[in-house]
Formats: structure tokens, sequence, C-alpha cells
């Protein structure tokens, strides 16, 4: 056999079984897969931020970013800025973090958390339930009700998102057991505000009901991709801009007193 | 991310030495091509399943080729069944030989419409109307590189092996907006077979 021919043979069989060795990494099933790794990230950052040094019981200084959807550069950019910002805790990020619920956008989100030099817990939002959204998230992050406590707060994540997760109501009994403790100063988070649309009617009276001025100091939304700074049902209310418009907010508590700064960057 | 870095620059080597390298031959049994065959299918991954059959057939004596396919992917893998079904019209762009194995290249669109959880072309009536657009549907562009490996006047020389390097609508877009997401991270591998039937 001319030595062209062998070479031609050696050359294209030699890539071939390269190839297919190494293409366990590059094979996509489908784009609706759940195949992440289980990471619990919500968990980990929780727990960064239970064992940080707290500088007084009574005073603490975070970060909200929301609705990220596809705008990982912005992302990396509001967490430089975050990462300049002084004595900030921690970062919440208010849901919306995909626009379909795909795995590969879950993770790329992940690998932006992971780059963070704070700590960084992450709520669902509406885009997130849609498709197998909800199973990657709970791999990923971990349940979607979840709460943390930092000196005299107790911070209370839940999900009331409705529509996206089969019209299903949210777990109303989670947030009472959460919020009956009255030994810490409540924030709850939210994605969805309890005045917007999907929330009008029983889940709006509801909400009312279980979160009020009496059991909470501050209620912190997404969603309506707008900034807004209000009082709603007798409870400080804030909704951080989404983060396509280059902003986030760094929210300040002393006591049971809130105040909210609009961050540009 | 990096563990896709060996794959895509192999692959990109085979397609890159395919198009611009002497050392494969452009002299392809044009015999091996011609006709406007029918032809049924196997494929592995390819965001249409873990595995999927479909049945096809060529145009254009062989330059086009337009296939229906059907993909599953069990929840034993997946934690949720995804059943997909594909279109995936391809031209052939390029004739040559490897290794005196006959060979093209050719690129086309994979369309795919999947049926999962909370996947839905119309949503239920309890959403807004035109809450949101339809999220069971893509558009996957992909090149292929097809070997015939063997001669083709004999049964065995109407299989064929192929391999396609594909990406996903919103992949191409989230990389055009991001830094963040490198063209590696968008690329996906499949392997398939072919069967002329006649």
């Amino acid at each position: 056999m001319e030595k062209a021919v062998i070479m031609k043979r050696a050359s294209s069989l030699i890539l071939l079984i390269l190839l297919s060795v190494s293409c366990e990494e590059l094979t996509e099933y489908s784009p609706y897969d759940t195949n992440v790794r289980e990471e619990y990230i919500n968990s980990m950052e929780c727990d960064k931020v239970c064992n940080s040094c707290v500088h007084s019981e009574d005073t603490l200084k975070f970060a909200v970013i929301s609705d990220v959807h596809d705008d990982y550069d912005n992302m990396t950019d509001a967490l430089e800025s975050i990462s300049k910002q002084e004595n900030l805790q921690f970062i919440i990020c208010n849901g919306d973090i995909t626009n379909f619920g795909l795995a590969k956008e879950f993770e790329w989100y992940a690998d932006e958390v992971k780059k963070s030099s704070i700590p960084l817990i992450t709520l669902i939002g509406n885009h997130d339930y849609r498709s197998n959204g909800l199973q990657i998230f709970e791999k990923l992050f971990g349940p979607v009700n979840t709460s943390f406590v930092t000196g005299n707060y107790k911070f209370i994540l839940f999900s009331n998102v409705i529509l996206e997760n089969n019209n299903m109501s949210p777990k109303y009994e989670w947030l009472i057991d959460e919020i009956s403790d009255s030994s810490k100063h409540h924030i709850v988070v939210t994605h969805v505000p309890p005045f917007s649309g999907e929330m009008e009617g029983i889940h709006n009276l509801v909400f009312r009901q279980i979160v009020n001025s009496e059991n909470t100091i501050l209620c912190l939304h997404g969603h309506v991709s707008y900034f807004e700074d209000s009082n709603y049902n007798g409870i400080h209310t804030i909704i951080t801009n989404k983060i396509y418009n280059r902003e986030y907010s760094v929210i300040s508590l002393i006591g049971n007193q809130s105040f909210v700064k609009r961050i540009n960057f | 991310m990096s563990d896709k870095v060996l794959p895509t620059v192999l692959f990109t080597v085979l397609l890159s030495t395919i198009i611009f390298s002497p050392l494969f031959g452009d002299d392809p049994d044009s015999t091996v091509f011609s006709g406007n065959n029918l032809y049924v299918k196997t494929q592995f991954a390819g965001n249409i399943g873990l595995l999927s059959v479909g049945i096809g057939k060529e145009y254009l004596d062989g330059k086009l080729t337009v296939d229906l396919n059907y993909g599953y992917l069990p929840a034993c893998i997946n934690g949720t069944s995804v059943s997909t079904f594909a279109i995936k019209p391809a031209f052939r762009i390029k004739d040559f030989s490897i290794a005196a194995m006959q060979s093209s290249l050719s690129t086309g669109i994979c369309f795919t419409y999947s049926a999962t959880r909370n996947t839905y072309n119309k949503y239920p009536d309890y959403f807004p109307e035109d809450y949101y657009l339809g999220n069971a549907m893509h558009a996957n562009p992909f090149l292929r590189i097809s070997l015939f490996h063997f001669p083709s006047e004999s049964k065995s020389g109407r299989l064929s092996v192929y391999s396609e390097l594909g990406t996903m609508e919103y992949q191409i877009w989230y990389a055009m907006k991001n830094k963040e997401v490198s063209f590696i991270e968008i690329c996906n591998l499949c392997f398939g077979l072919t069967y002329r039937l006649k």
C-alpha cells in the first residue's frame, strides 16, 4: 500500500478515535436535560454568611441584584462593583437567573456565583420554573424556600411563583412556620411583588395576612424590571432593578430601620 | 467548560484538515452520492434525545437531504423523560475522500419540538395571553461530516457514519451577547449511522 494512503488512513483513524474517546463532555441529549451537578450552592453560601464575622448584631449591610436572565457580562460587572463596596456581608439575587429554565443557563449563572468574592444567595424566579427548571434549581442551589440568620436578622427567601409552577399555590404553611419566630427581625424576599398581577386576589390577601408590619421589617422583590422604594401593607418594600439596566441595591439595616441606595455600575 | 476544549479542538482540526489540507484527496467516487435515495438513520445525542431514529430522502441528486426523527431521553438518565421530534434539512457543500473513504461535508438546521414538563407551544389558559413565546421548539444549526466506509457497489456500501458539530439558537445569541460565554461552551457533538434503502 502506498505511503500516502497509509498516512491518510492512520491520521483520520487517530483523529476519529480521539474524538470518540473525548466526546462525552461534548454530547448533549436534550436542552431540557436536568443532569447538572448537585451542589446545593445556597446552603454553602448561607453557611459562609452565618460563619462570617458580624460587626454588630443590630446592623447589617448587603446588596441585592435581580433578574439576571442572560446578562452574564453585566452580572460580572455588578459583582466587581459590589466587591468594592465596604462592609457588605452578602448578596441576594432576587430570582430570574434564566430565560427558559434550561440547564446550560443555570450552569452559566452558577459559574458567575462561584466567581463572587462575597457570598451570593439565589432565589428562584418565575422564568426559572420554565421547562425542567425547578428540578435543576433544586439540584444546583437547594430548596426553593430557604432562610438564614445573621445577627438579629432572619432572611426568609420564599418562592411565590404560581403560574410557572403549574398554577400551584406557594407553600404558605412554610412561610407561616418561618415567620413565627419572633426573636429576630424578619426580612421577607420574594421574586414576584405581592401587588403584581400574578398575585392578585386570594394570594395577595393570604400573603398580606402572613407577612405584616407586626412580624416583618422589610420586603424585597424583583420581577418587574424597575426600581421602587415604597411602603406596602405597612412594610418598607424595595424592588430591585433588573441587571440589564446596570443597577443594584445596597441595603443597610440598623435595628428595625432599613435604608436603600441605588448603585449604577 | 474546559473539559470541552479537547473534543472541540479535535473536531476543528479534523474539519480544517478536510477543507484545507492536501493530506485528503478531493477525488470522490461520484456514484456514492448520486441519486435521490430513501434512507433510515439512528443518532446518538445531538439535543434530540439519548438515541433517535429517523427516515429521510435525498433530493437534487443527493445535494439536499431532509429527514424526520424521533428521539427519546429516558427519565433514568435525565431525571425526567423528554420526547423530541425533529426535521433536519442539510445541504452537501463539499465532497472529498479521507483515507480512501468517500466523504462529504454538509450543513443544515435541525428544527426540534420537545415534550417534557413545563414546555409548551400554546400555554395553558391560566397564563395571560401572550405572556411567553412557546418554549418547546428550537432551531439547531450543525456541520456534518459523513464517511462512507465501504465500496459503494456492495450492500454495505449503503451504510455511512456521520458526526455533527452543533449548537442551539439561544446559545448563539448568549455567546454573541456575553464575553463570559465562549464558542467552545455552545458546541456539542453527536454521532449517527444512515442506511440507504435504495
